[in-house]
């Protein structure tokens, strides 16, 4: 017969031959690369695997999973546990994706390949390097999502001990641009910014302050003359405490901030940008349960509450824990969670009492 | 239909074909946790986990622990110090700085008997090696005093040789007022080169002065000529006379893994777990 009828009759078969072979050559190449030296496996006379022998000495799988499990099997597993909980409960969608995404692209850009290797394989991630994209996405996002969820049902419990030491405020504020900032140090060595101010830009200051000083509504005044983006919504830039402030506004004006009370407003303030005027009211608890940023901060100020969360949405979802040290494990950290919130409590009370 | 089931038949065996594992440990199947679908995180899945952090350093306390054995150590009695240092340490009140640094008493005792195995490994791994280690330290045990005045050494010297005294008394005599005990030196030790060269060069005995001048810069800037004044007394030069004393100094100064490899090239160590020896290959190359 020939060869193209043969082939046309058996294609299916030569693909199949060619997908094998294909799938072979890869499996090969890769498992060569990745382990120039393979080792076979070895049982006792018992049927238990045999890690190595060193002369009539050996070490068994089941003697080092022992010691192994002794020093670290129930934080591994606690790692593992928390992980799935944490990828079960909150479900992946473009916008998880995406800031997962992020979160690994600032990662690799800041540290080198071989210490998110070693950290992530600290963290229970058996592929290192190579899940970095998993570890953002549950680790960070995912986390951070069901955290959240948590403060915000038990807003009550948590938020005093933050609002009272962070103060968190709704901030507002009326912008005059001022093209020419120059940035100079003062006798001390502490930058300090001077304004050169055009004619058009010292009047409309003038008019800013002359308008608030005679009681018009701050929204009109920042309507009327705000150079911000913020401009017609009563210069409103979010809710802001003295940790979040620094962090994300430039100092002048992330200082003017902390340094005002709520519903008071500042005097003017110069950063490279221009003349500010700042004006900060106190959020409810709505527009604070509503707020990521400020949500987002209790899971790192809180160290053990994080494990309730967990475990609460572990009971709701119906995982069940079977292993006793992991069992314990738990116990004793929630068991730090509820005297860290107790210990908050009585501080508070004293502190009140005084 | 016959072609698709060979399709199917090739899939399925192609998928067989992938990494899985069965368990090596015993009662691997036994659940940690279960997760709503009813799928178990095992004990196996465990024991794989716990293999993919870094274990080197349990691996190899073991194998040095069995090539102790191997050697004559004594380790049970060893693990019975650790363990009475460990009670000790919790009688007087330490338990929580234990607790904090080693995470449980367990650990500390385990770790702390780890390192002592170690030690006595290294020693007789030393003392082996002794004459190799004598060449390169050069050790020899002496007193040794440095004056800054001349007139005050000259005067110990005479007393010395004149009277027939004792250095640590003749410096007594003159108002050298630091206790003067005699000590292990090597050619690390933080001497100047003029003492040296005097002790490789000369017997036992006293010295009488040797002068070590070295350049400083005083006050105004300019360079001065410092010269200190040293008096030795060489008390021994035979290694065999302060081994043990020797012996621990060296513990103290080598790589402590040192000995460890050493001791692996001399025995056969089989491993029968691919990661365990890719683990130890990447650290040992002995074991290739």
């Amino acid at each position: 017969m020939d060869i193209k009828e043969v082939l046309k009759k058996y294609w299916f078969i030569g693909l199949i031959a060619l997908g094998l072979l294909v799938y072979l050559v890869v499996y090969t190449v890769s498992a060569i690369e990745a382990r120039p030296t393979y080792v076979d496996t070895k049982t006792d006379e018992n049927g238990n695997y045999i890690i190595y022998t060193v002369g009539d000495e050996k070490l068994l799988a089941d003697d080092l999973y022992e010691t192994l499990y002794e020093d670290a099997g129930a934080y591994r597993s606690y790692l593992k546990w928390s992980r799935a909980v944490i990828d079960k409960a909150v479900k992946s969608n473009d916008e998880i994706n995406e800031l997962a995404s992020n979160y690994a692209n600032y990662i690799n850009y800041n540290n080198n390949e071989e210490t998110i290797d070693s950290e992530l394989k600290s963290a229970g991630y058996p592929n290192g390097y190579d899940d970095l994209l998993e570890y953002c996405t549950v680790n960070l996002v995912k986390a951070d999502y069901l955290y959240r969820e948590f403060y915000t049902n038990n807003f009550d419990t948590y938020a005093g001990n933050i609002i009272e030491e962070y103060h968190p405020k709704k901030v507002y504020h009326i912008l005059v641009k001022v093209e020419n900032v120059e940035e100079t140090e003062d006798e001390d060595g502490n930058s300090v910014f001077v304004a050169n101010m055009s004619d058009e830009e010292q009047q409309k200051l003038n008019d800013v302050l002359n308008a608030l000083d005679n009681g018009e509504d701050w929204a009109e005044v920042c309507a009327k003359y705000s150079d911000d983006t913020t401009a017609e919504n009563a210069g409103y830039l979010g809710i802001y405490d003295d940790q979040t402030v620094g962090q994300q506004m430039v100092t002048a004006f992330a200082d003017g901030v902390i340094a005002l009370d709520y519903d008071q407003t500042s005097d003017i303030i110069l950063s490279e940008y221009g003349y500010h005027i700042i004006r900060v009211e106190k959020p409810t608890d709505e527009e604070l349960k509503a707020d990521k940023q400020f949500m987002s901060e209790f899971s790192s100020y809180y160290s053990y509450s994080n494990l309730i969360a967990i475990k609460e949405k572990s009971d709701e979802l119906g995982f069940e824990i079977i292993d006793e040290k992991l069992k314990a494990f738990i116990e004793e950290n929630i068991e730090n969670a509820a005297s860290e919130i107790a210990s908050e409590e009585t501080a508070t009370e004293s502190e009140g009492e005084e | 239909m016959k072609k698709i089931i060979i399709i199917l038949i090739s899939l399925f065996l192609l998928c067989a074909c992938s990494n899985g594992h069965s368990s090596k440990v015993t009662d691997g199947s036994e659940a940690i946790y279960k997760a709503p679908n009813g799928k178990a995180y095992t004990k196996a899945d465990l024991y794989e986990d716990l293999l993919s952090s870094d274990i080197t350093s349990y691996l190899t306390n073991d194998l040095t622990q069995k090539i102790a054995k191997f050697e004559g150590i004594d380790v049970e009695s060893i693990a019975a110090k650790a363990q009475e240092e460990a009670d000790e340490a919790v009688k007087n009140g330490s338990e929580s700085y234990i607790t904090y640094y080693y995470g449980s008493v367990e650990s500390y005792v385990k770790q702390l008997t780890a390192y002592l195995v170690s030690n006595e490994l290294s020693k007789l791994y030393i003392e082996s090696n002794l004459t190799r280690y004598e060449v390169d330290y050069e050790p020899f045990k002496a007193q040794i005093i440095s004056v800054d005045d001349e007139e005050v050494a000259n005067k110990i010297v005479k007393y010395v040789e004149e009277k027939g005294k004792e250095l640590v008394e003749a410096a007594a005599y003159h108002g050298y007022e630091d206790e003067i005990t005699t000590e292990l030196y090597t050619n690390n030790s933080d001497l100047p080169l003029e003492v040296f060269e005097y002790v490789k060069n000369n017997g036992e005995g006293f010295s009488g002065i040797i002068n070590s001048s070295t350049t400083e810069t005083d006050a105004d800037g300019n360079e001065v000529t410092v010269t200190t004044y040293y008096l030795v007394n060489v008390i021994s030069k035979d290694v065999l006379e302060f081994q043990d004393e020797f012996v621990e100094l060296v513990v103290d100064d080598i790589d402590s893994e040192e000995a460890f490899i050493n001791y692996l090239n001399n025995y056969e160590v089989n491993i029968y777990d691919q990661k365990v020896y890719d683990l130890l290959s990447e650290k040992y190359e002995v074991l290739k």
